[in-house]
């Protein structure tokens, strides 16, 4: 009996103090998670559409959507949204032009691609300044590149850019500079992450429009 | 355990003899898992060695009070105490680094160099020396970590601590930073780690064999 | 101890005197290791031949540079372990050989060689030598190569003019990821037969390799089961496909990408197939199998390497399962 109550005052006491540990901490620790969380998040929007204040219109499963509005006019859109990818779920934001009828730029915020094969769907360090410093946030020629995948997505030279109308196709071995406004260069040997990217892009803005369009919708 | 054993070599034992990842073979997962780079050897092995001393030390404060029947269970809770502490801590002061941890910083709880340690040094001795023993695992597992990653990084990106190290036309191993490369390179370090103790045991015979040469002599 | 290497390689008498012991197996085929292992080298000269052919002579340097990344390294590895050398008998060359053809045209030499350092290194020096291995080791070789340098072990634009505009893809890239109509008319059976299609170095012409393997049966150095058995297998589980309404002709299946060379040289490795009939005749049935199912359904266009590796790992069950029952012995 003595050794039972023992046993049971000692985890009694053990998980009482960790409990308590554990919610000081967790006080201290969410709020700053919240707006790592939040910060990480604004900062995509930024980089995507600048210059504006974004306003949340959609939050739904797997699409959350914002309209971008600068000097009173709205300067573009951004969807969150995600997707299978390769291994796991991809995690992506992309921009659209005000009238949604083009695609202005695609960040990825989390994959489980394979290395050195899918992950080239992230954008690089160096991309991400060059087009943040860009007039036209396009890198032009640089699209070519099967490496440089994102970069279709922000254009290839010469104001063109992808449709945004949800009928995007992968196209393998071929330039950039020769493929069409609803063709995606895919990137070699990861042909399948590049059709998920697609995939989930066309979804997203999909289901925007179909969202935008109902009576008492979010427009 | 009559005759106690220096500080120092408490310390030490943790670094080569005993070494968490090349002696014992303890914690496996996270070293094959994480290891794709330098910088995770470091965070998963400084993470990993802040729980291990925290709970060193706590066991060895409660060992007398806790009766043997539920130890191990006191000795999780106490774990997970602190494992959960440094998750919500580096999510949110390290977030880059919290997310290329994944989910190997909650799963620190299932290490078995933690468990392994409390149950093996610190239910038997002072907190002074169990946390001395738990600094010295700590250190050797993240020397160990740190070293296949940066294997893994050079070869298999180019870099170390990502900085490019290796010429601009090298063709990375991608295969290194996939699951394969990490069992490749923990097989081959290994490998490599017995041979040098090979080496030292034989150097050691020769040294004592000489020795008594020279008593007889 | 007195080693017959002489005769054969295998055989070893033990004590001198009037007393001698003889390890299994005493049914000795009569050829000497090396013998075996130059006899397929020279099996290998009609795909090489075919490759010079199709490719141009620049594909020999990756050939020679898995040559000689594999005879390297089984040199330092002998010399490392103080063992006899075991490069004279031609096994790794042998290896070197297998993974220079099975890398596309145009891949580096240097990365060919690499290659051939981990095929003979990780593939089999690690398990203890020629015989001890559980993997192909030129398989070993290649899917290192395959995992590490994923864009190089996929890029066939390097070739000559014998081969016709399909270059840019091989039959089976164009059949997963390019345009069906197109396919049609492009990927000819003649072509397969010949090899003027886009493929790994050896593996396009079904001609150059079927010669390989008439001197392989002749001279009874392969086991004819393993052969019969993936390409009978290639031909039903495609197709049992082809008729469900999946997939190409069985005909295309076995033609294209490394199915024929990989039955005939891959599978048929003594070490890592099974010693029995019947569990031959499993073997190269669960490769068929394995390949058209990883062809039809898996991410990848090819599975003829990842199909034997997989088997490789089954044939210690194979043999266990497929013993034959001693003769009295109940059943």
């Amino acid at each position: 009996m003595k050794t039972t109550l023992h046993m049971l005052a000692t985890l009694v006491v053990a998980g009482t103090l960790a409990g308590g540990s554990l919610s000081l901490v967790n006080g201290w620790a969410d709020p700053l998670i919240q707006a790592n969380q939040a910060r990480a998040r604004d900062e995509a929007i930024g980089f995507l559409v600048p210059g504006g204040t974004p306003e949340q219109v959609v939050d739904q499963a797997g699409l959350t959507a914002w309209r971008v509005t600068a000097d009173g006019a709205t300067s573009g859109w951004v969807l969150r949204c995600s997707g299978a990818g390769f291994q796991d779920k991809i995690d992506l934001m992309i921009a659209l032009d005000p009238g949604r009828e083009e695609i202005r730029g695609l960040k990825v915020l989390g994959d489980s691609e394979t290395p050195g094969l899918g992950t080239w769907i992230r954008l690089s360090a160096e991309h991400e300044q060059a087009l943040a410093a860009a007039a036209d946030r396009n890198l032009g020629a640089a699209a070519d590149d099967a490496k440089n995948f994102p970069l279709q997505f922000f254009g290839w030279g010469d104001g063109r850019r992808l449709s945004a109308a949800g009928d995007l196709v992968v196209v393998k071995g071929k330039k950039r500079s020769a493929l069409g406004e609803t063709e995606v260069q895919a990137i070699t040997a990861a042909t399948i992450s590049s059709k998920a990217v697609v995939q989930i892009v066309n979804d997203a803005v999909t289901r925007l429009n179909a969202v935008l369009a109902e009576p008492g919708g979010a427009s | 355990m009559s005759k106690q054993t220096s500080i120092s070599a408490e310390f030490l034992k943790g670094l080569w003899e005993q070494s968490p990842t090349l002696r014992q073979l303890l914690g496996l997962c996270p070293t094959l898992a994480v290891t794709t780079a330098a910088a995770n050897g470091v965070g998963m092995g400084l993470a990993t060695a802040f729980v291990l001393v925290c709970a060193s030390l706590m066991i060895s404060l409660v060992r007398k009070l806790v009766p043997g029947q539920v130890r191990i269970a006191t000795y999780v809770v106490v774990v997970a105490a602190f494992v959960t502490v440094v998750d919500l801590t580096m999510k949110a002061k390290f977030p880059a680094m919290s997310k290329s941890l994944g989910a190997f910083i909650p799963l620190i709880v299932v290490n078995c160099i933690i468990l392994g340690r409390a149950e093996a040094f610190a239910s038997k001795n002072g907190p002074f020396r169990s946390v001395v023993d738990a600094l010295g695992m700590g250190v050797g597992f993240t020397a160990a970590l740190t070293f296949l990653g940066g294997v893994r990084e050079i070869l298999g990106n180019g870099s170390l601590f990502g900085v490019a190290v290796m010429p601009a036309d090298y063709d990375p191993w991608i295969v290194m930073i996939l699951p394969a490369g990490g069992f490749f390179a923990l097989g081959l370090t290994l490998g490599a780690a017995n041979i040098i103790n090979r080496w030292r045991e034989q150097s050691a015979l020769r040294a004592a064999r000489v020795a008594s040469a020279a008593k007889e002599a | 101890m007195a080693t017959e290497s002489s005769k054969g390689g295998s055989l070893q008498v033990i004590g001198e005197g009037n007393l001698s012991l003889v390890t299994s197996p005493h049914a000795h085929f009569g050829w000497s290791t090396a013998r075996i292992m130059w006899t397929v080298s020279l099996s290998l000269v009609p795909c090489l031949a075919s490759a010079v052919w199709f490719f141009g002579a620049g594909v020999l340097a990756p050939v020679a540079g898995a040559v000689i990344g594999a005879a390297a390294t089984e040199w330092v590895v002998a010399r490392l372990n103080h063992k006899p050398q075991t490069l004279p008998d031609g096994s790794a060359f042998l290896t070197g050989l297998l993974l220079g053809l099975i890398v596309p045209p145009g891949f580096s030499p240097l990365h060919a060689l690499l290659g051939g350092v981990v095929s003979i290194g990780i593939g089999k020096a690690v398990f203890g030598g020629l015989g001890d291995n559980i993997f192909n080791p030129a398989l070993v070789g290649r899917a290192f190569l395959q995992a590490s340098f994923p864009a190089g072990m996929t890029d066939w634009s390097a070739s000559v003019a014998r081969v016709d505009a399909v270059s840019q893809a091989t039959p089976l890239g164009l059949y997963k990821f390019g345009d069906p109509s197109q396919f049609a008319s492009d990927i000819a059976t003649q072509k397969l037969l010949v090899g003027n299609v886009g493929g790994c170095l050896g593996e396009t012409s079904a001609v150059a390799i079927l010669a390989g393997a008439a001197i392989l049966l002749v001279t009874r150095i392969a086991h004819w089961q393993i052969m019969v058995s993936m390409v009978l297998g290639g031909f039903v589980f495609g197709g049992v496909l082809h008729l469900g309404g999946v997939g190409p002709s069985p005909l295309f299946h076995v033609l294209s990408g490394g199915f024929l060379f990989g039955a005939v040289f891959m599978a048929t490795d003594y070490v890592t197939s099974p010693t029995t009939p019947r569990g031959q005749w499993i073997f190269g049935l669960g490769i068929a199998l394995l390949t058209i199912l990883i062809r039809e359904f898996g991410g990848l266009p090819e599975g003829v390497m990842y199909s034997i590796l997989m088997m490789n790992a089954a044939v210690p069950l194979i043999n266990r399962g497929t013993r034959p029952r001693i003769y009295g012995a109940k059943r």
